[in-house]
């Protein structure tokens, strides 16, 4: 679940009144939003660094909101403000719009073939006279570092850019090319390097290297130029510090690179319709031309506008409500979802913004109608199934077979399915091939190399872990071990293994052998050599 | 004397074949020729052959290869591979999709990437490779999802309750209460004209088994259920509101593919075992309820888990 953090002032105001902290905790589990920590920048300091680090640091509260992964649309205060405004119907949802400018004065940014191999897709938009304040500036620093980590998958599929549009000039290239051949003074830095140096530069830097791996080893590293030769950015690791945004900035070239389309099409609209709000024309984008290499040509953003007809009664039943039709629509409005009610009362039509790209099916429609009418006053009823119950007979065997092994005296143990390659071939006196166990590729300790193949390690484990305890200590264990099975589609397969260990200063064979004989006895299995058990010595 | 249907007809057809071992007949060829049924040729050879000298018979096997159903499907429209590579789009589809369900004419692979069944469609490129990868699984939803698609494949659709409690596997980091395997409880209702409210009268019920009265729900995310919900339930001890489990109606384009009929729905919901356990019993540490180091002494003294008293 993303986390935004919102400074408390600055949320009231733009909510145009204050809440004490139960009272937005409470707006928020409304919404579907979680209220996770109320906390300061010294806070958070203090608990990372210690006290003294924290001197000087402000005391400004902070919220600490969690959105649900898939609203991107909330990832800013701007967002969460005018989603809850529209929420609370104190606002309508504002009214996007794409301005295309005319022939030959709108910006294009032209993608050459190169690209095809390391990131094929680019869409840009232009936020025209925008007014900056720091508070505002940070918050656009912020949506992009939220969206690089959730929908972009870490600037894996899509990476942004923004650019002070008057430090440089159109039409733009973006294009790949070989390391060395890119050079630029990158984001924050003195000097110019090469790209090749570069990725030696930011292998140290703690933000930065996690995305080097995604260009480095590629023949070509994607870079966007204007037409005079800047750099704009080398996507998806930094920026060019030429046309780097600042307070001042006015008109603003938002980039949107990637290997994934769609995604980048909705981070696009989303940074433009949260922004956009501080333009001079109020949620207005101006509109990219963007020239594919094989010559097509796509205007951005999409800024698209669905509509959808839901029936009301299908709402109604899926929820366990009976509001009218105009009543429903009233509710999806609230959600950000305009709605009226259309073709003689029986039909809503609903226009799904571009910050909605959430909504893909009916069922995400009912939703948003059930979180308006509040999940807590839906009536709750029982289901009418009528079933007939049963216990799966293998786990029904394991409780019987339990209850009586603790009735012969022995303690049950629940012991962890994952151990180490050791656990179960090394310390028993095997050799690991011979076990047709399952590896764990990406184990993060010892622990997790492999899946058990037998539960005796597990109650060795618990033995020595509960040496201190008085004598004699007699476990069992009934649960899965996993072995390889070709057989199976997922390659591998449960068994239900029976253990029990006896431990005392002597043995006790006689112990666990009277044991086996009894659940012998309970499974109806007879000591016979030809229909039955017997017990065979054996090596090892 | 020997007598039987087709022995003249044999005998006479066999003296006009070349002796030795090159000539001779093949009985199927020549209860064909005769237009005798084989096994009546094969009576009259036994017959003829019990006189001794008379002829000599060699009995031979033959296998003749034929186009099960399957076969024929095969030829008709093609291996399931190429069938699966056609219906690709040209960019190809994410994993998670591919996997071809016989029911569904889209598949997940289609719902996922261009949509269908009422759905946008997530707008991914689907891979086999990716959904084929294996893992021990997070949440017992995976197995969920098996036991519903077993559903789907029945002739008739009838209405089920389901539920599970096993193990789960989670690669993160480890802590008091954090271990990388850990209980996972969950049930699932499959019927026609289920609602929001179904679910959360069914969940009202539970918990009320476990003990707990107190419940409010709260609007959350998963990516294969919509609408889902959070659970809380208020602790007397911490005096706050806690997340007790998690729940919601599973989407079209999960049970759509799998072949369910249109107008059932499925209300699930699950939590972890050794949460509430531990709030139950105020334990602090998750090692000492689950894993080798769990102290016996405890397990000694522990009294009767009576959850309705």
């Amino acid at each position: 679940m993303p986390t935004v953090s919102v400074r408390r002032d600055l949320l009231f105001r733009a909510l145009g009144r204050s809440y004490t902290d139960e009272e937005f905790d409470e707006l928020c589990f409304e919404f579907g939003l979680e209220l996770d920590d109320i906390t300061s920048e010294k806070d958070i300091i203090s608990k990372e660094k210690g006290e003294g680090k924290a001197e000087g640091a402000s005391d400004i509260v902070l919220y600490k909101i969690d959105v649900p992964a898939n609203r991107y649309d909330l990832l800013c205060l701007e967002g969460l403000v005018r989603g809850l405004q529209v929420f609370k119907e104190r606002i309508n949802l504002p009214r996007y719009e794409k301005i295309i400018p005319a022939k030959g004065e709108g910006q294009r940014l032209i993608i050459t073939e190169e690209t095809a191999k390391v990131r094929p897709h680019a869409v840009a938009a232009v936020l025209r006279n925008i007014t900056f304040t720091k508070e505002r500036y940070d918050s656009f620093i912020d949506l992009q570092e939220k969206l690089h980590q959730n929908i972009c998958r870490r600037r894996a599929l899509v990476a942004i850019g923004t650019h002070d549009l008057d430090t440089i000039a159109g039409p733009f290239t973006f294009t790949a090319k070989a390391p060395p051949e890119i050079k630029f003074k990158p984001l924050n830095q003195s000097q110019e390097y090469t790209a090749s140096q570069m990725m030696d530069l930011y292998r140290t830097d703690s933000h930065l290297r996690h995305y080097l791996h995604l260009i480095e080893n590629k023949p070509l590293y994607p870079v966007i130029y204007d037409n005079n030769g800047v750099v704009l950015s080398m996507p998806p690791i930094i920026n060019g510090d030429h046309s780097k945004i600042s307070l001042n900035t006015r008109n603003v070239f938002v980039e949107c690179t990637g290997t994934d389309m769609t995604k980048a099409k909705i981070v696009l609209d989303t940074i433009v319709t949260m922004f956009s709000e501080y333009c001079e024309k109020p949620f207005t984008v101006e509109a990219v031309e963007v020239i594919l290499p094989n010559g097509k040509t796509h205007i951005y953003p999409e800024l698209a506008y669905r509509k959808e007809k839901v029936k009301p009664e299908l709402i109604n039943k899926k929820i366990g409500i009976s509001e009218t039709p105009s009543s429903l629509a009233k509710l999806l409005t609230r959600m950000c979802l305009k709605s009226h009610v259309i073709g003689n009362g029986n039909n809503i039509e609903i226009e799904i913004p571009p910050t909605r790209a959430d909504i893909i099916h009916a069922c995400d429609i009912v939703e948003d109608a059930a979180i308006a009418y509040g999940y807590n006053n839906i009536q709750m009823t029982i289901p009418k199934t009528y079933t007939i119950a049963n216990q799966l007979p293998l786990n029904k065997l394991t409780e019987l077979l339990r209850l009586d092994l603790a009735a012969a005296g022995f303690t049950e143990a629940l012991t962890f399915a994952l151990c180490s390659q050791e656990d179960i071939a090394d310390k028993l006196g095997t050799d690991i091939s011979t076990t047709k166990a399952v590896h764990v590729a990406n184990p993060k300790t010892a622990e997790f190399q492999v899946a058990r193949t037998t539960l005796l390690p597990g109650l060795l484990k618990t033995i020595a872990a509960n040496r201190k305890m008085p004598l004699p200590l007699k476990l069992f264990e009934i649960s899965d071990i996993v072995v390889k099975d070709p057989s199976k589609d997922v390659g591998a397969r449960n068994y239900r293994h029976l253990c029990a260990i006896y431990y005392n200063k002597s043995p006790g064979f006689e112990i666990i052998h009277g044991l086996l004989d009894r659940v012998m006895q309970l499974l109806e299995v007879p000591p016979s050599e030809e229909n039955g058990y017997v017990i065979k010595a054996t090596e090892g | 004397m020997v007598t039987g249907p087709g022995i003249p007809l044999l005998l006479q057809r066999l003296e006009r074949e070349p002796p030795g071992p090159g000539g001779g007949l093949c009985s199927l060829e020549a209860a064909a020729a005769l237009g005798l049924d084989h096994q009546t040729l094969v009576g009259a050879v036994k017959s003829l052959q019990a006189l001794g000298e008379v002829i000599e018979a060699e009995a031979r096997a033959a296998t003749r290869w034929e186009l099960s159903a399957e076969g024929a499907e095969v030829l008709r429209d093609g291996s399931p591979e190429v069938r699966l590579f056609r219906s690709l789009p040209a960019d190809g589809l994410p994993q998670s999709d591919a996997m071809v369900s016989r029911r569904g004419p889209q598949g997940w692979g289609g719902v996922h990437s261009q949509g269908g069944y009422g759905s946008q469609g997530y707008k991914y490129e689907w891979k086999v490779e990716e959904a084929r990868k294996n893992l021990l699984r997070t949440h017992t939803t995976s197995a969920s999802a098996r036991a519903l698609y077993h559903l789907a494949c029945q002739d008739k659709f009838t209405p089920v309750k389901y539920f599970s409690i096993d193990r789960v596997f989670r690669n993160e980091s480890l802590d008091a209460t954090h271990l990388a395997e850990f209980h996972q409880v969950e049930g699932v209702v499959a019927d026609r004209g289920l609602t929001l409210g179904h679910l959360m009268g069914t969940l009202r019920q539970f918990f009320t088994k476990l003990g707990i009265t107190k419940l409010r729900f709260k609007p959350a995310y998963n990516p294969y259920t919509e609408p889902s919900m959070e659970v809380f339930s208020y602790h007397e001890g911490l005096k706050k509101w806690v997340e007790v489990g998690n729940s919601g109606v599973f989407r079209p384009e999960m049970l759509l593919p799998m072949g369910l009929p249109e107008n059932v729905s499925v209300i699930a919901w699950g939590l972890s075992l050794e949460r509430p356990t531990m709030i139950k019993y105020g334990i602090n540490n998750i090692r000492e309820l689950v894993g080798h180091r769990v102290n016996l002494q405890m397990v000694y003294d522990s009294p009767l888990c009576r959850l309705d008293v």
